[in-house]
């Protein structure tokens, strides 16, 4: 292993950990669940650092992986709470004490995404994020009109949520 | 609350997720050391150890071919089995080759068509095992010959041979009949639903059905 990479790697993940967390948090309800997504998209950024570019900004690449790896290996409905007896060993741990003041709405704001299909989710996610609709659309591999369409259904579903 | 709203609360939860977690680094070094723990690698592992099992049963029937040629029904009967278990390395071959070119950077529709193409490639291997079905008393001839050094079909009774041929015959019918079902748009079958999921991937069927869908929309 290159020492190099390894560098490299720990300061992408140091940095931009809280795409990790925003990821798994939006598509798994469940903390069980959760750690076990943040660990499969931690081994698949290592194992694709070299496919990285500086045609893209570091934050959308790592978004991309996420969110393939949040849609494709991540199985619902999975209750192993079994095989964690320690949730002490958390890779990305949490303070919620920091954000107590603001956690009822970012709660509501989760809970929004959740009940999202996971192509939403993702277009959401990266919205939020500030991508534009062209990089979502390069991202998802889909027209500048999907994505557009999607916005605004989600604004629609948020309109009716609030109403 | 509105986009524009939930987007601002968005930016203010990102600058604060900075401050308030922190990474284990132990376990982040625990992941890179050991790559052999995630999820595709697991898959990429297990379909090269059955690669390997295969490869063993083609060269050791392969050797018993040699080693007893003649036009005897074990010697036929592994030469069956053979052609099966070539088929299985083949197909585990391909499921390595597969796995290996995923790659998760890519945008996500190209991901799930290469990851669909895996499930397809496993329901395709899945479909030619079963076609051994039929050819069940391949291994029973083999077996008797291997263990007890009798060749059974010889010993058979032709009303035996005649019960045996008409049992392999409805296996025959049965495996292409679950071949012909196996599509999917039978999934509301239980059965086929359930080896849907097992084998196909029913969750990335369904995505890039949504896919799909969108583009037709």
């Amino acid at each position: 292993m290159s020492v190099d990479r390894h560098r490299m790697y720990l300061d992408i993940i140091e940095r931009h950990k809280g795409i990790v967390f925003k990821v798994a948090r939006a598509y798994c309800s469940n903390e069980f669940d959760r750690e076990d997504l943040v660990q499969e998209i931690l081994a698949q950024i290592w194992r694709s650092l070299d496919t990285y570019n500086d045609n893209f900004k570091i934050t959308t690449w790592m978004y991309r992986v996420a969110l393939n790896v949040a849609i494709s290996f991540y199985r619902k409905d999975k209750t192993i709470a079994y095989k964690h007896t320690e949730m002490e060993d958390k890779l990305l741990s949490y303070d919620m004490e920091a954000e107590r003041e603001n956690e009822q709405s970012l709660s509501e704001l989760y809970a929004f995404i959740n009940g999202l299909n996971d192509i939403d989710k993702a277009v959401l996610l990266m919205y939020l994020e500030g991508e534009s609709q062209s990089e979502i659309a390069t991202n998802l591999a889909i027209t500048i009109a999907n994505v557009s369409t999607k916005i605004s259904r989600i604004k629609q579903k948020l309109k009716a949520k609030a109403s | 609350m509105n986009l524009d709203q939930m987007q601002s609360m968005w930016q203010a939860h990102s600058e604060k997720l900075d401050e308030c977690m922190s990474l284990n680094k132990t376990l982040l070094q625990k992941i890179q050391s050991d790559g052999n723990k995630s999820e595709l690698n697991k898959l990429i592992l297990t379909r090269a150890i059955e690669g390997i099992v295969f490869l063993c049963i083609v060269l050791s029937l392969g050797s018993y071919m040699a080693s007893s040629w003649s036009l005897t029904a074990p010697v036929v009967s592994a030469c069956v089995l053979n052609i099966f278990a070539i088929l299985g390395l083949a197909g585990s071959i391909g499921q390595v080759a597969l796995l290996s070119k995923i790659d998760f950077s890519k945008p996500m529709k190209e991901t799930l068509n290469d990851l669909i193409a895996v499930r397809t490639h496993s329901l395709n291997v899945f479909k030619l095992l079963i076609l051994s079905a039929p050819f069940y008393m391949a291994y029973v001839f083999l077996g008797y010959d291997l263990f007890f050094d009798v060749d059974l079909f010889s010993l058979m009774s032709a009303e035996t041979t005649i019960r045996f041929s008409v049992i392999a015959l409805i296996f025959g019918l049965l495996v292409a009949l679950l071949i012909n079902k196996l599509k999917p748009e039978n999934r509301d079958n239980k059965l086929i639903g359930w080896l849907y999921q097992e084998i196909s991937g029913r969750r990335l069927t369904h995505l890039l059905d949504q896919f799909e869908n969108m583009e037709k929309g």
